[in-house]
């Protein structure tokens, strides 16, 4: 299994293993509305009672009887049967319409979507053309070329909706075209014909199913506006628009005329709208952040005012700006993935804490959950931070302390600014929403901060919009940003990963320096030693959730007391001299569900014993500031007795 | 900008363009014409010819087209073939009440479908799925039927609006507005939902970008975040959406004016097309499309307002 | 064994349209060689050309000048059936692990789908035997043909992505940062893997990378690119910064080392290099 440990990730994996059982049901019910709709319209020669032109004045208007099973109308005609015959050339403009926008839409959304350039333009422009034309011009096709013929109409109609489709699929084929698989299958050979069938068209087969009962829906409904405006069919023959009409006339004589058709045209758009709708569930809502306070109690287990003093008591007594204790984290719900667990560490003012690790190991996931940054994830423990437990707070309260005292700046500095906004602005908003300042000298102070992170020409960058600088910049106004409030502690999750290593080494060189200048503390989230090394005064190496090392960096450099961190120098190209091979670790890191119960390295571990395999080892304390390992060989690695 | 705007235009003209010839192609290629209609069943050979050739119906289609074209674009859309009536006088003097429909319509779909929408993506759970619900029933039923459905109950047994027909706004607002409401609310239930359907959508994805992550993780102020940046974001797809849907309403306003019997443009559509009075057929279509192009080109604009890449590059 | 070298790349110009017909030039007046056997490391920043140079050894990009040849014969690739011919002979192993396999398709349909299309000779025992054994060869049970590629993790996909450049043997496997977004533990095995390989079956490699460390330890030689041009070309030896140009000693020093002392020197030397540029762009 892939390990993302990202939380929604995990999240969202699970709940699709949940999928709700009334979102199946409706749709059953909708295929079989369709299926016996069709079968019924289709056998109609078959199973209809009368013929549907067989008048008898005699009984007309009536209410249902034995006889006639919905009643008659005003030439006394039975109704069921009409209404049985008046399907068929409304069903048949309905799937003529489908057939055709599905058809030409589908086919050149693919065509335009995948060889793009002049070819796709003037398609687009096209489709610009077909989505305005006015329904009008469906009106005089009907009468104008062939009068009363529901196969024109619709067709026509089919071949102006197709313009959405064609949007759609264009939009989707151009998605999947970027994807790398479909240049790897260009580059071992394959032609245009055989990747559009082999790879792309299958990946469009949902969506486009979609799209078909979403343009049946519609269809529907406009062949029975054409039927009622007397368009469709030549009277006295049916269809279920005309019997609308006539319903319609007759509604203050016998108002239960109009009432089957109705019905039934209703009923049969929704069951093509529900399974046009399926498919397309939105996530329910935006996510909202979660109070901990009721769950972090009942989760620790312990007695919540006792837990709370001694916490405090203790934070009280070292000098530590954040402590963190015993932080688990999970996902909601019943069925929610222990993402993280046991997690405790210090930060004192001014100091950087380094969280190191491999992807899967928990370590961004323990950053964002410092200030609950993910709705998605139940927080347990406390984080003492200035006094006060962060976790015992609830959102708005939360609101005071993000930004003013405890700000983040993530890994991708391009998506971190909203697109549509200028800088100056964005940064002028971060700042009146921390400090008192009027407009104008907020935007004044927005220039300044461009400055402190060291931007040249500050005055013109800050009327820039985010796409218009590049990464590196980017990042320096994400930093900027964050220092808006004068917080006293910097969370940063992976912000050099996404740049170049000579643009890292500036951004890393500011982040140091801003530290130095404003007494910043940091909690900096890396996969990269060299990192650790640049700027961490302390290290934490967590892997698959836990801590399994931690020490200040010069410490855990010089005598790495965990298999795992000293295996890592073992296979760590920028440590070990060319020519010598890189030793790897063998097998990779387990997913949340597949932890064992003993030591979660072992399995991987070189250095491995039978007592290794017993029970999951602690964490234990080791000589120097901070300094801990979890591996319960750590001393006779640490005298050099065993090496990796 | 003003390069897209420039495009936008010139798209637009192409598709008056296009409109009118293949409403003009359409009309002209079909069997019979109005000579039967002015004349009757019984005309002979010899008189048909004659008025035919009156009404310059013998030519080409293609010259037929030119000579409409050259007369358009001057101001001149000739007159009715049937009742002589210059088609700029029919057709406006019966454009007000349309507009009117169109207009309250798109301002009550747009919104209702905003409000509902912002409710459903922020509150979720039941709001939502109602909102998603009254997607499906808006789309599902269609408009007219609505109408029927709205006028047997509230103008018939509770007699709270009138039956049916216009009053003018010179005339006075509450009439004008009171005559509208039904009708207003039979076109716009089916647009409400979609358009509260795409602006749930475009918000629950807005609020899910990584730049609202890191604003909240700053301490932005909530409100800002919501309707200040990522409605903004939201816009765009949304604006996307109402183009499309006017056009579905152009098409129901002409059902929704014949069950209310409105004196719109939609009857004149109906009727001349029946008629094959091509004069106000083409003057018809034109103003559709107009109607479309208009609303297109604002939104067009408060697009490129909204969003920098397009005005910036 | 031929004198002539393997992959010869001659003043290679690539030109790419931009927005509003600007032509923006990605790579100008490159020229390269691999011999039979060898890695040829290609370095470079965002921008610089490596991979656009990747493509157009891959048939992938179409070369505005210059030239690139297998084996003396210049590399067509305008027709499907170009790029067939070329694929005998060249593969690429891509950067994203979760990118490069089709989602919907099973491990074993992937691998058919290369070998076949260069030996549409062999039956399907013939197929699944080849298959099997290189997966394998990649260390991954026989049992993954049958499964989708969101079944396995990134370096499991990877070692997929690496058997499906070679189960048709081809003479040159275009590694493009094949290893970068992979976790350290499992770079190591994904780099030792391509090594033995190449012992084995005398592949050569051309190497692309952002990262000098890893580079240098893979490469005979090395290349290293600056904004579409040739800023350097190194032996794997060659660790004597002296005689690097400006551009690839900044590249190295940029990388931090994971070593809080030499990082201290390195920085502090780094600092100085950026304040000397300051200074100098400033005059």
């Amino acid at each position: 299994m892939t390990v993302d440990l990202s939380v929604t990730a995990v999240a969202s994996a699970a709940r699709r293993r949940r999928r709700p059982g009334p979102v199946r049901v409706s749709a059953a019910i909708a295929v079989a509305w369709l299926a016996a709709v069709v079968l019924a319209v289709g056998l109609a020669a078959l199973i209809a009672p009368y013929d549907p032109l067989d008048q008898d004045i005699s009984s007309a208007l009536q209410l249902p009887s034995i006889q006639h099973l919905l009643g008659t109308d005003a030439l006394g005609r039975d109704l069921l049967s009409r209404i049985l015959y008046g399907g068929q050339p409304t069903l048949l403009g309905v799937l003529i319409a489908v057939v055709v926008a599905v058809g030409i839409g589908s086919i050149a959304g693919l065509a335009g979507g995948y060889v793009g350039g002049a070819f796709d333009r003037v398609l687009s422009v096209i489709a610009d053309l077909l989505m305005s034309l006015p329904l009008i011009l469906v009106l005089l096709a009907v009468f104008a070329i062939f009068p009363n013929n529901v196969a024109v109409a619709m067709g026509l109609f089919g071949l102006f909706t197709s313009s959405a489709i064609y949007r759609i699929v264009r939009g989707a084929t151009m998605t999947i075209t970027g994807e790398l698989y479909i240049t790897a299958a260009r580059s071992t050979g394959l032609s245009d014909v055989q990747i559009i069938f082999r790879h792309l068209a299958p990946r469009l087969g949902g969506l486009i199913r979609v799209q078909a009962s979403v343009i049946g829906a519609i269809a529907l409904s406009t062949v029975v506006g054409l039927g009622f405006l007397g368009l469709d069919v030549a009277p006295p023959n049916p269809s279920w628009g005309s019997l609308v009409s006539e319903g319609f006339q007759y509604l203050a004589s016998n108002p239960w005329l109009i009432v089957p058709p109705t019905v039934i045209i209703v009923l049969t758009i929704l069951a093509l709208g529900v399974l046009g709708d399926v498919a397309q569930s939105v996530p329910n809502r935006v996510r909202r952040q979660p109070s901990a306070v009721a769950g972090s109690a009942a989760s620790v287990g312990v007695d919540v005012a006792a837990a709370a003093d001694d916490v405090l008591a203790a934070a009280e007594a070292s000098p530590a700006l954040l402590t963190v204790r015993d932080v688990t984290v999970r996902t909601t719900g019943p069925a929610g993935v222990t993402l993280v667990e046991g997690v405790s560490f210090e930060v004192r003012a001014g100091e950087v804490v380094g969280l190191v690790g491999e992807s899967g190991a928990g370590k961004s996931v323990t950053a964002r959950a410092l200030t609950r940054l993910d709705a998605s994830a139940v927080v347990a423990g406390s984080v003492v931070f200035d006094g006060v437990d962060l976790l015992t707070l609830d959102e708005s309260e939360l609101r005071t302390v993000r930004g003013k005292q405890i700000a983040f700046i993530g890994q991708d500095p391009m998506s971190a600014l909203d697109p549509l906004f200028r800088i100056q602005g964005q940064l002028a908003e971060a700042l009146r929403t921390h400090r008192r300042l009027g407009r104008a000298a907020a935007k004044a102070e927005a220039i300044e901060l461009l400055r402190a992170v060291r931007i040249p020409d500050a005055e013109n960058v800050a009327k820039k919009y985010p796409f218009e600088i590049s990464g590196g910049m980017a990042q320096r106004v994400a930093i900027a940003l964050a220092l808006a409030g004068e917080p006293r502690l910097l969370i940063a999750d992976e912000p050099t990963t996404a740049l170049d290593v000579t643009v890292q080494m500036e951004v890393l060189g500011l982040l140091k320096t801003l530290q130095r200048e404003r007494g910043l503390a940091m909690v900096f989230v890396t996969h990269d030693w060299g990192v650790v090394a640049d700027v961490c005064d302390r290290a934490i190496t967590m892997y698959a959730g836990e801590i399994v090392e931690s020490g200040r960096t010069d410490d855990v450099f010089a005598l790495p007391s965990h298999p795992y961190t000293a295996s890592l120098r073992l296979s760590d190209p920028h440590l070990q001299a060319v020519g010598v091979q890189l030793k790897s670790i063998p097998g990779s890191l387990p997913a949340p569900a597949d932890r064992p119960s003993y030591c979660r390295f072992a399995d991987r571990c070189s250095l491995v014993t039978d007592a290794c395999r017993a029970e999951h080892p602690d964490l234990i304390r080791l000589p120097g500031d901070g300094r801990s390992s979890r591996c319960i060989r750590t001393l006779e690695l640490r005298e050099e007795k065993i090496h990796v | 900008m003003i390069v897209f705007l420039l495009k936008r235009l010139g798209v637009s003209a192409l598709l008056l363009f296009v409109v009118s010839f293949m409403t003009f192609l359409l009309v002209s290629l079909s069997p019979g014409d109005v000579a039967y209609t002015l004349l009757g069943a019984y005309a002979t050979p010899e008189q048909l010819a004659a008025v035919r050739e009156t009404l310059h119906l013998d030519q080409p289609v293609l010259v037929q087209y030119a000579n409409w074209l050259g007369a358009a674009l001057s101001g001149d859309f000739g007159s009715s073939l049937i009742t002589g009536q210059p088609v700029m006088d029919a057709v406006g003097s019966r454009i007000e009440p349309t507009i009117s429909l169109l207009a309250l319509t798109v301002v009550v779909a747009g919104a209702a479908g905003l409000v509902l929408g912002v409710v459903g993506a922020l509150k979720g759970g039941i709001a939502a799925r109602s909102v998603d619900a009254l997607g499906l029933v808006g789309v599902a039923v269609p408009g007219f039927l609505v109408g029927l459905l709205l006028i047997v109950v509230f103008a018939v047994d509770l007699r709270w609006f009138p039956f049916g027909g216009y009053a003018p706004l010179s005339q006075g607002v509450g009439e004008w507005v009171a005559v509208l409401v039904l009708p207003v609310i039979a076109l716009a239930i089916g647009s409400i939902g979609l358009v509260a359907k795409q602006v749930r959508a475009s918000m629950v994805d807005a609020m899910g970008s990584e730049f609202v992550r890191t604003f909240t993780a700053n301490g932005f102020a909530r409100g800002s975040i919501v309707y200040k940046h990522a409605l903004r974001t939201a816009s765009v797809p949304v604006l996307a959406v109402m183009g499309v849907t006017l056009v579905g309403l152009l098409g129901g306003s002409v059902l929704i004016e014949q069950v209310f019997g409105i004196p719109g443009i939609g009857g004149l559509a109906v009727q001349s097309t029946i008629q094959k009075d091509l004069p106000v057929v083409q003057g018809v279509a034109v103003v559709y499309t107009l109607i479309i192009v208009v609303v297109n080109l604002g939104l067009d604009v408060v697009f490129a307002l909204v969003n920098p890449k397009v005005s910036v590059r | 064994m031929s004198d002539r070298p393997l992959l010869e790349v001659e003043d290679l110009v690539i030109d790419y349209r931009g927005k509003r017909g600007r032509t923006f030039r990605a790579v100008e007046n490159v020229s390269l060689a691999i011999r039979q056997g060898e890695t040829l490391g290609l370095v470079g920043e965002s921008g610089s050309g490596k991979t656009t140079i990747g493509r157009a050894i891959q048939g992938l990009v179409a070369i505005t000048a210059g030239s690139v040849r297998i084996d003396g014969t210049p590399v067509v690739a305008r027709s499907a059936r170009d790029r067939r011919r070329l694929a005998g002979d060249v593969q690429t192993v891509f950067q994203d692990p979760f990118g490069s396999l089709n989602p919907a398709r099973s491990i074993g349909a992937t691998l058919e789908e290369s070998l076949i299309i260069q030996e549409p000779q062999l039956n399907r025992r013939d197929v699944a035997r080849r298959i099997a054994g290189e997966l394998d060869r990649v260390g991954l049970p026989a049992s993954s043909a049958t499964r989708l590629p969101r079944e396995f993790s990134g370096g499991q996909r990877q070692r997929i992505a690496i058997a499906r450049a070679i189960v048709a043997r081809p003479r040159l496997v275009i590694c493009d940062e094949a290893v970068s977004a992979l976790d350290l533990s499992i770079q190591a095995q994904i780099l030792n893997l391509l090594m033995e390989l190449q012992v084995e079956r005398g592949m050569s490699y051309l190497f692309i990378t952002h990262d000098l460390s890893v580079v240098q330890h893979v490469a005979d030689r090395i290349a290293v690119l600056q904004r579409g041009r040739l800023a350097d070309e190194l032996a794997a030896g060659d660790t004597d910064p002296a005689r690097w140009s400006t551009y690839t000693r900044k590249l190295f020093d940029a990388a931090p080392i994971p070593d809080p002392v030499l990082q201290r020197e390195r920085r502090a030397t780094f600092e100085r290099v950026l304040r000397e540029e300051r200074a100098h762009t400033a005059a």
